[in-house]
């Protein structure tokens, strides 16, 4: 249970805090505080109902605050938000250590206690101690039972609201030696009697050890609209008394027993007019109206029948995930071979199983696939925070945009991408948004701009930081490149080369080292890190506009829907995500041999031909046509010449292995159904090395 | 005889600690996770509701006042947990229609008393 508690507390934190972040754009803006108010509530009562006392407390205080605000009587200031997060992250690191055992938590929650105390303005208490939590459990023990007059006279509507008052009698029968005389004055003759107006009452003797509170209290939920009174009659237990036993059970027929006028309640006594009734019976009065109400319930069938809807979403560990995917892999394997028997089987009873194991499994891998992704928003909101920490410790100001959050991403993709990305965005805030004079100086607003970005292009997501920053200085890199000797000082090297030159080892550009963006150890990190996960980093940058970093990523690295084509003997797969059209070879018209390009449709696209990049010398048989499979990278289309088009074919990638790290053409393998193994295409990377800008110029212009 | 009792509350580690006590108790028991699942998990089997206050989409207190409006949930015992024990909250829990209403923090002991008072 406390796992979930955790696990819980830490989303709400962040919940807030996306909250908070946006409130500090805008102060105003009342839903946003109700919202924070309601956060913190909820966090409030979990911990306190985990034990979390400290915690509790802690937020309690700042609830206060929140509430001032949503009065009206008290603003939402940067230092109160500041003030916030900073508790935010106390309770972070407090979840562990809630008895504030260690001394640098216990020092850090009582300033800050005296923080958020000064804007309620109260003063801070005495250092929460352990004591203060357990004052009312240490009430002196009482081991001696006094006696209670009860007088009980439910309201009209008790039953109506849905309480059973003899359930209440029963509760106070259960404190001790008890005695209850109904009244039954009221009740009605059978034809006139309302089953859901509660007409009786009681007047009850009690000996117990608890005290007057203890008996109001089981009254609390009925104490509206009911006479209820509690009398203390005497300091001893009455009813070992022979003789008071005797005349109260007396009583309950014709009068009450003792001289209860001198307790001041003779009013409430019943003038018992149906004799005979055994008091500790219940009241006809209730357990005659108790089965009504219940028919009543049970006929009444016109009003809506519930419908049972599933929980709209579950907890499931990531490692189930990962299982369920592996499975499901195979499982496509395995469907792979079926299928390829069952062809060759011409059985048709076999081929329609198989046919329908492969929609089955294709949907399947649809749906688990699903799962596995994640909208990247997670892993923005973290970002914001960042942002506004740093930039403010740098004395600039800056707005920082997200779009696209909704963009799905592999969770363990998200996973390796978040300290890259929070690299970048330290770089942006520390070298690529100018302090505030400068930006003045310029002519640029004052507050700087970070855009962070996600988008589908293919079978790519591309994520893309954009600031308005001061840019990159080609000639500046260029100087520092020769200084540090990374590259000759008589190099050519076009613009985007020497940009690229950034991701190099131990390449700093800052002139002053600040601890935001550390010791320039980080692009090639960052670099290598989004090469593992088979993405890319392009860099663009103009001096004082700004600077563009695009990370592009493969959307799903398992298993993927590709055409599977020929080649000699040799089969590949082209993910069909990248793929725009299917043409044949005679379609095409060759306008250029040297540059390959050619025209197919009236376009002019450059083309690459497998058999040559691949070094493939099987002979190719006189009367296959070849094929064109035209694919899009973002930028424009390229034609890739193969020998044949199998089909389409669900992909289940298996890396290449270590020993072919380097190699770019390939993303992975497959198996296909015979035991064959497939290659599969980047066609990403294949585009980008074997079509050059001017066979882009050449056809996009 | 049916002792179905319906959870209301947005935070699961709360809907969670609640059903397992109850569940415990040997009572069956429904979830939702506010006031709007609620209404739409209601049925005749329910003899207690037990629900949070504060909720997004639904809070507790339109909940009752919905269910209370409903001739066939007219007599429904309604529990309302609430964290602070302000009267106000209890006030208006109560003017809307709430039975009763236990103050966080609350122990399983507490919960039980509770709806012991109501279904058995």
């Amino acid at each position: 249970m406390k796992a979930v508690y955790l696990e819980e507390a830490n989303e709400l934190l962040d919940n807030l805090e996306g909250a908070l972040l946006q409130l500090d754009e805008t102060p105003e803006e009342k839903s946003l505080i109700e919202e924070v108010f309601r956060i913190m509530h909820t966090l409030k009562g979990n911990s306190s109902m985990f034990g979390f006392t400290n915690i509790a407390e802690f937020i309690h205080n700042l609830e206060t605050v929140y509430d001032l605000i949503r009065g009206g009587k008290q603003q939402v200031s940067k230092e109160l938000i500041d003030t916030t997060l900073a508790s935010m992250d106390h309770i972070k690191q407090i979840v562990d250590d809630h008895e504030l055992e260690d001394n640098s938590n216990k020092d850090r929650h009582e300033s800050l206690t005296e923080q958020i105390l000064a804007y309620t303005g109260e003063t801070a208490p005495a250092p929460a101690s352990p004591a203060k939590q357990e004052p009312s459990e240490q009430e002196a023990p009482k081991s001696t039972e006094h006696t209670f007059y009860i007088h009980f006279k439910p309201g009209k509507s008790v039953v109506t609201d849905g309480n059973n008052p003899l359930y209440l009698v029963d509760e106070l029968f259960s404190l001790g030696t008890c005695k209850a005389l109904p009244y039954t004055d009221k009740v009605e003759d059978i034809d006139a009697f309302n089953p859901t107006e509660c007409i009786t009452g009681w007047s009850i003797f009690l000996a117990t050890e608890k005290d007057e509170g203890d008996i109001k209290d089981v009254f609390v939920f009925v104490e509206a609209g009911s006479e209820i009174n509690v009398e203390k009659i005497s300091e001893t237990n009455l009813f070992k008394n022979k003789k008071f036993s005797e005349k109260i059970e007396g009583v309950s027929l014709e009068y009450l027993p003792f001289d209860i006028s001198s307790l001041e309640i003779v009013k409430e006594t019943p003038s018992s007019s149906e004799p005979g009734e055994k008091p500790k019976e219940p009241a006809p009065g209730i357990s005659e109206k108790k089965s009504p109400t219940r028919t009543v319930k049970e006929t009444g069938q016109t009003q809506q029948v519930a419908k049972e809807k599933t929980v709209s979403s579950i907890r499931v560990a990531s490692e189930k995930l990962d299982e369920l995917m592996n499975l499901v892999s195979e499982l496509i394997t395995t469907q792979a071979a079926l299928s390829l028997f069952a062809d060759k089987q011409s059985n048709s009873e076999l081929e329609s199983i198989s046919e329908n194991v492969e929609k089955l499994s294709r949907q399947l891998r649809d749906i688990a696939f699903g799962m596995t992704l994640i909208p990247i928003n997670n892993m923005f909101g973290r970002f914001q925070r960042m942002v506004r920490d740093i930039s403010k410790e740098l004395g600039k100001e800056v707005a920082f945009i997200t779009e696209g959050g909704e963009t799905e991403l592999d969770k363990s993709i998200i996973e390796s991408l978040t300290d890259p990305l929070m690299h970048i965005l330290r770089n942006s805030l520390d070298h690529g948004i100018e302090s505030m004079e400068d930006r003045q100086t310029l002519g640029k607003p004052e507050r700087g701009t970070i855009v962070l970005r996600a988008y589908y292009s293919g079978t790519n997501v591309n994520v893309e930081i954009r600031d308005d920053g001061k840019g990159i200085d080609p000639v500046v890199i260029r100087e520092k490149a020769i200084e540090k000797g990374v590259i000759q000082e008589d190099a050519v090297l076009s613009e985007k080369e020497i940009f690229n030159l950034i991701f190099h080892a131990g390449f700093s550009t800052a002139k002053v080292i600040t601890d935001v963006s550390g010791r320039g150890v980080g692009m090639d990190v960052v670099r290598r890190n989004i090469n593992n996960l088979r993405g890319e980093i392009d860099i663009e940058s103009e001096v004082n506009v700004g600077t563009t970093l695009t990370i592009s990523l493969p959307l799903s690295l398992s298993i993927i829907d590709g055409l599977l084509v020929q080649l000699g003997k040799g089969f590949f797969v082209v993910p069909l995500a990248a793929i725009d059209k299917c043409y044949t070879h005679a379609d095409a018209k060759e306008v250029n041999k040297f540059t390959n390009i050619m025209e197919l449709d009236n376009e002019q696209i450059p083309y690459i031909d497998l058999r040559e990049i691949f070094n493939i010398a099987d002979e190719l048989s006189e009367d296959i046509t070849r094929q064109i499979v035209v694919v899009t990278n973002g930028r424009g289309r390229v034609g890739l010449i193969c020998d044949h088009i199998v089909g389409e074919y669900q992909a289940v990638i298996k890396p290449l292995g270590v020993y072919f790290k380097e190699q770019d053409h390939i993303s992975g393998s497959t198996i296909l159904g015979d035991g064959t193994v497939a290659l599969v295409f980047d066609t990403n990377r294949l585009v980008k090395k074997y079509v050059s800008k001017q066979q882009e110029d050449a056809t996009l212009s | 005889m049916s002792n179905t009792l319906l959870i209301v509350d947005d935070s699961e580690s709360i809907r969670e600690l609640i059903s397992g006590n109850l569940t415990d108790a040997g009572y069956n028991v429904i979830k939702a996770v506010n006031g709007q699942d609620g209404l739409d998990k209601l049925n005749r089997e329910v003899k207690l509701i037990v629900t949070d206050l504060n909720m997004p989409i639904m809070d507790g207190i339109t909940m009752v006042k919905n269910i209370r409006s409903n001739p066939d949930y007219k007599h429904m015992p309604i529990i309302m947990l609430t964290t602070e024990s302000q009267l106000e909250k209890k006030n208006a829990a109560r003017m809307a229609g709430a039975t009763a209403w236990i103050v966080k923090p609350f122990d399983e002991d507490k919960l039980l008393g509770v709806v012991k008072k109501f279904v058995r």
